[in-house]
């Protein structure tokens, strides 16, 4: 088993990694699945920004891993660029901005900025985590 | 340019198919959003859902309520104070600042309790 990665292994300002994944329209039918929303041929812009933060969670938690469980979301900062394409690949770089130590809880900040064909810059975000070890 | 004053309300209920419909959807099986057992043993004390699915029900009001040109611009910036539990039945919205920018407040809220669950911001940038 892998170690998990724990508060004290945080490097603020370091790339943790990148993230690649093609943008499936089957992501499209979950999202719609869980909000009770009837099936469409073109997404709206709140189901693309739903699935953008989806992607980026994804992302996240495909290069910060393995994590011990019991981590809280504290704070969320999202921005859109553009909307992503069904079918297009999304290229999600993880950077650690911050972290420290606040009333006894360890809280990181992970980055994500996503980019898809020809590097166009889709989203990005911040995240700041309540960390369980 | 104009701005609507109140964000439409967008609303949902979290049912455990939901929460496990999310966590496969982003791919987080954190335990604390599918394990009661463990999600007790937290400070949590019952298990909580992903806080960025209650955001999704705020990206769907701003949706609803600016042009697309306009969505583009936002920045949502949240804060998550109070968990979101099964059973709770969530209503997001927004309303306009006064001011020479366009910011909105922003919430999701129990819509039986009336307490905040997410409140922040989105910032239009001009």
């Amino acid at each position: 088993m892998t170690t998990q990665i724990l508060f004290d292994d945080f490097v603020p300002g370091s790339l943790m990694g990148q993230h690649e994944e093609v943008f499936d329209a089957s992501l499209c039918q979950a999202w719609r699945a869980i909000f009770s929303l009837p099936d469409s041929a073109e997404p709206h812009p709140g189901e693309l920004s739903s699935l953008a933060l989806a992607l980026a969670m994804r992302a996240y938690l495909s290069v910060v891993a393995p994590r011990p469980p019991g981590n809280v979301h504290a704070r969320q900062q999202f921005q859109m660029h553009a909307m992503p394409h069904i079918g297009e690949t999304i290229t999600t770089r993880v950077v650690c901005t911050h972290k420290e130590i606040r009333r006894e809880r360890r809280y990181v900040n992970i980055q994500v900025q996503a980019a898809g064909q020809g590097q166009r810059a889709l989203y990005a975000g911040e995240m700041s985590l309540i960390w369980a070890a | 340019m104009s701005f609507p004053t109140e964000l439409h309300a967008t609303a949902l209920v979290i049912t455990p198919a939901a929460i496990e419909a999310y966590a496969h959807l982003t791919q987080d099986f954190n335990p604390i959003h599918l394990d009661a057992e463990f999600a007790a043993r937290t400070p949590m004390g019952s298990v909580i859902a992903h806080g960025t699915m209650s955001i999704g029900l705020m990206w769907q009001s701003l949706a609803k309520s600016l042009t697309t040109e306009d969505f583009l611009k936002v920045t949502l910036d949240v804060r998550f104070v109070k968990p979101v539990r099964l059973k709770d039945s969530l209503v997001a919205g927004g309303r306009l600042q006064s001011g020479d920018y366009p910011v909105y407040d922003v919430w999701v809220k129990g819509a039986d309790d009336g307490d905040e669950r997410i409140v922040g911001t989105a910032t239009l940038s001009v």
